[in-house]
């Protein structure tokens, strides 16, 4: 999932490059008169113009956000996550499933009845079959999918009748449904081949959509799936709007550039560079018209090498370390309204999350990071890797300058982002302190606490868990909190966030993000939730 | 010159080989695993080795490299993207037409303004004309073509309205989802890029032209044939253009192989499906064989017009002989 992060890095530094031309052509934008509320149309072509292409459209091998993003409108999936605002939108739905699935043999086996009526875009039915396929072309080595590693735990799984589909696992693991809203395990025909290269378009989906054409590094079209019918079950259920007819991606323009495409209505829905997003809020308004700014499940943070040096033993400093930072500074270094400061490590947006007032958020509180760094800095000096494009930097100079005040010389080291995920992925490495970040693969608070720290999946290299943080009874307690259900499984990773952070702070996070997205004065209503991003089956034309 | 042409050809295998090793070297000398960012985040070192045999990475650097050049000689293949997976031939195979519409459609551009402007403003030393000229040159040469383009972007773009902002149209065999096509759409999108392009590199041009003609308008043979009575129109065409633009052929020659490797900055600006952004993206995701794809397209680009400027030199000047 760094991988979505890598690509948002690199959208930053492309904006942070082109600063000066961006500021002339943002500033001089402001002509345009904001438009007037319409009626909703029904129909239309919406246009999507994006920096980068999907990385595949299949859905077997596919793992950039943008190519999920689309794909929520064209796949049909065992359950999902609503195409609705708020609450309900982070709800855990069947989808092509009747219901939730029959749970046995003690929590290892889930029996999925497929709901009847479903059609492919080709005319053919959605049956079991094709659920299986996902899970063949997932597990099949010839595949080489990144959804290998969420199947790791199923022991068997096969198809009962034509509508059936039960799944056993070697363990208990409550995050398995989570898991089966990810696009990896959507529907698809049972004559998809194992292709290393994956399908290419037309790709035949259930959703209600399909993608017609796809030409890499240019234009996507994406059209109705004519077997979709929204005012009819089983699809009425679902609640889909799909109010566009068509959706066309144009690849490639840079992010200022592309703001002046939905300026002039050359594009629908753009990116902007970072600097301009002051602008546009005071031009257009937050989330009103055109201007739109939705929170994430992303989180950045400071990780601190509890393996080694400083830090390793050492809570107090670690404590001190949350204390000193300056959230205030290091949020803005990611854009205005880039996110909220935060001192917990679940995103906001998470289900699960609990608001608690650990550390300051407001600026740094030396008084306290003090009385806890004094007597245990050690030698007091500590290595910092970080970035080196974007707020990497800046945010690494404004850590050694906090760090200095409580006694800690931060060396800075900077690297290109693939490489220094790589050096502080690796065991041993001889660092104290990295700039991390992380996006969700599914939403289930487990995918931030358990994968990134669960000390017992610490491995000679390609690590998530940057802080090295091995605690049994944290790990203990993950493993309770993770084979809990429904309310008490949040209210355990809730506790569990809070306790963690404050009582071993082996990271100090700083910011959960927000997505910031700019439309042309023809998007009549938008909508995003933190799981889906834009939700293209939501969005209408005026 | 049958020889000559062996020679270079043979030349060209050394440099195309000496590039490709550097590209390899430079490659293995960062630090990280092209497995590990395909294998994803968290994965088991299991895994990762079985991706990097996938990959092909799992063995030594030598043996990686003599592969790539075996499968290149024999197959013509240039392997496979590590991260698309997809051919690196077809990528360069659909970039490689963008690229090449920008850069010829540009240089066609850079001659028309710079060859005229470069020859008056030498004519016309210190003149109103050859100070707005060399203005022009201090302005093409200094700014740089992303500034350029952002803002030909937005003011005829955008504020006026004469061209589209960005995008690029297939001249033939237009795909459904593109939202234009055909040769007049093909033209307009690029109206923009063409100009920005031409605007940085035309004002090199027209200082290299004015020094070049400068320079032959004092030579003792043009001289003479002044003295001999020959027509200014006569002295001006065979022997001064003639013998200036001998260099200026040159300069077109590399720039344009040069520009083929991909004018990164403008296909991002404009949203070009191009070599440039090709090879800037590839570098992100520490893609090697798109990467060297690239780099291989641009080196050859740059042997093969070489060469090509060679035997049009020996053919505009009969005096130079190839051998």
């Amino acid at each position: 999932m760094k991988r979505r992060i890598w690509s948002s890095v690199g959208m930053t530094v492309l904006g942070s490059a082109l600063l000066v031309a961006t500021m002339f052509a943002g500033t001089a934008a402001g002509g345009t008169a904001a438009a007037d509320k319409q009626q909703v149309q029904q129909g239309g072509t919406l246009r999507i113009v994006s920096r980068s292409d999907f990385d595949y459209v299949d859905p077997g091998l596919s793992y950039f956000s943008h190519s999920w993003n689309m794909m929520a409108a064209t796949h049909l999936q065992l359950l999902y996550y609503p195409h609705v605002e708020g609450p309900a939108g982070r709800r855990l739905t069947p989808m092509a499933a009747q219901g939730f699935p029959r749970v046995t043999n003690g929590g290892k086996t889930y029996f999925f009845a497929i709901k009847k009526g479903f059609k492919f875009s080709n005319g053919s039915n959605v049956t079991a079959a094709n659920f299986k396929r996902s899970f063949d072309r997932a597990l099949n080595k010839s595949m080489q999918s990144p959804a290998s590693s969420f199947l790791d735990d199923v022991a068997r799984y096969r198809t009962v009748g034509t509508y059936g589909f039960q799944v056993t696992l070697k363990k208990v693991a409550p995050d398995f449904l989570a898991r089966m809203s990810m696009m990896f395990f959507s529907a698809v025909p049972t004559d998809t081949p194992f292709t290393a290269e994956g399908i290419k378009a037309p790709v035949v989906s259930a959703g209600p959509y399909f993608l017609k054409e796809w030409n890499q590094k240019a234009s996507a079209l994406v059209v109705r799936n004519p077997h979709w019918k929204n005012n009819q079950e089983p699809f009425k259920s679902l609640g889909y709007s799909n109010n566009i007819n068509e959706f066309r991606w144009i690849v490639g323009p840079d992010p200022a550039t592309q703001r002046l495409m939905c300026e002039r209505g050359e594009a629908d829905v753009c990116s902007f560079p970072p600097t301009q997003a002051k602008e546009l809020s005071e031009q257009y308004g937050i989330n009103k018209q055109r201007f739109y700014v939705k929170s994430q499940t992303t989180l950045w943070y400071l990780a601190m090498n509890n393996s080694r040096g400083i830090f390793q033993n050492n809570l107090k400093l670690r404590q001190a370390v949350s204390h000193a930072i300056d959230r205030r500074f290091m949020v803005a270094q990611h854009g205005y309204l880039a996110g909220q400061r935060t001192d917990q490590f679940l995103p906001y947006s998470m289900p699960g999350f609990k608001e608690f007032n650990i550390y300051s958020l407001k600026g740094p509180n030396y008084t306290k990071a003090k009385s806890l760094s004094q007597g245990n800095t050690r030698d007091g000096k500590a290595v910092m890797y970080t970035f080196n494009v974007a707020q990497g930097p800046p945010i690494a100079q404004s850590v050694q300058f906090n760090l200095k005040q409580i006694g800690v010389d931060v060396e800075i080291k900077q690297f290109d982002r693939v490489v220094q995920h790589e050096k502080s992925a690796t065991r041993g490495e001889p660092f104290d302190l990295t700039l991390e970040g992380w996006g969700m693969d599914y939403p289930d608070p487990s995918n931030f606490i358990n994968v990134l720290l669960d000390g017992r999946r610490i491995q000679a290299d390609n690590n998530v868990n940057a802080s090295y943080f091995n605690n049994a009874a944290i790990n203990a307690r993950m493993d309770k909190a993770n084979a809990a259900s429904g309310a008490a499984r949040l209210t355990a990773y809730g506790q569990l966030d809070r306790d963690i952070v404050k009582d071993y702070a082996p990271v100090a996070p700083y910011i959960s993000t927000n997505a910031r997205i700019f439309t042309s004065n023809t998007v009549g209503c938008y909508g995003y939730t933190s799981i889906q991003g834009t939700l293209l089956t939501k969005i209408c034309k005026r | 010159m049958f020889q000559y042409l062996i020679r270079r050809i043979l030349w060209a295998g050394v440099l195309f080989l000496a590039v490709t090793m550097v590209t390899y070297v430079i490659f293995f000398l960062v630090p990280a695993n092209p497995a590990r960012l395909a294998a994803g985040q968290s994965a088991t070192p299991e895994r990762v080795r079985e991706v990097e045999k996938f990959l092909g990475v799992d063995q030594p650097v030598y043996i990686q490299y003599v592969k790539f050049l075996k499968r290149l000689v024999l197959e013509g293949s240039l392997g496979q993207s590590f991260v698309t997976r997809q051919s690196v031939n077809e990528e360069i195979f659909r970039a490689a037409p963008v690229t090449a519409s920008l850069v010829f459609g540009a240089m066609i551009l850079v001659l028309l303004v710079a060859i005229p402007l470069g020859i008056f403003s030498a004519l016309r030393p210190r003149s109103l004309l050859d100070r707005a000229a060399m203005t022009y040159v201090l302005i093409g040469i200094s700014l740089p073509s992303f500034w350029i383009g952002l803002v030909l972007a937005y003011v005829v773009g955008f504020k006026l309205g004469l061209t589209p902002i960005a995008g690029y149209c297939e001249v033939i065999s237009v795909p459904e989802a593109s939202i234009c096509g055909g040769v007049v759409d093909w033209a307009y999108r690029l109206v923009l890029p063409w100009s920005t392009l031409a605007i940085v590199v035309a004002g090199t041009y027209v200082r290299f032209v004015r020094a070049e003609v400068m320079e032959t308008m004092n030579q003792d043979y043009v001289r003479t044939a002044r003295a001999k009575g020959a027509p200014e129109r006569q002295v001006m065409s065979s022997h001064i253009l003639r013998n200036a633009m001998l260099p200026v052929v040159t300069m077109i020659g590399m720039d344009i192989g040069l520009l083929l490797g991909g004018s990164i900055f403008i296909e991002v600006v404009f949203g070009l499906p191009g070599l440039g952004g090709t090879a800037l993206e590839s570098i992100g995701r520490f893609d090697l064989p798109t990467l060297q794809g690239v780099v291989i397209f641009g080196a050859l680009a740059i042997i093969v017009l070489t060469l090509i400027v060679d035997l049009l030199y020996a053919w505009i000047d009969p005096r130079i002989r190839l051998t």
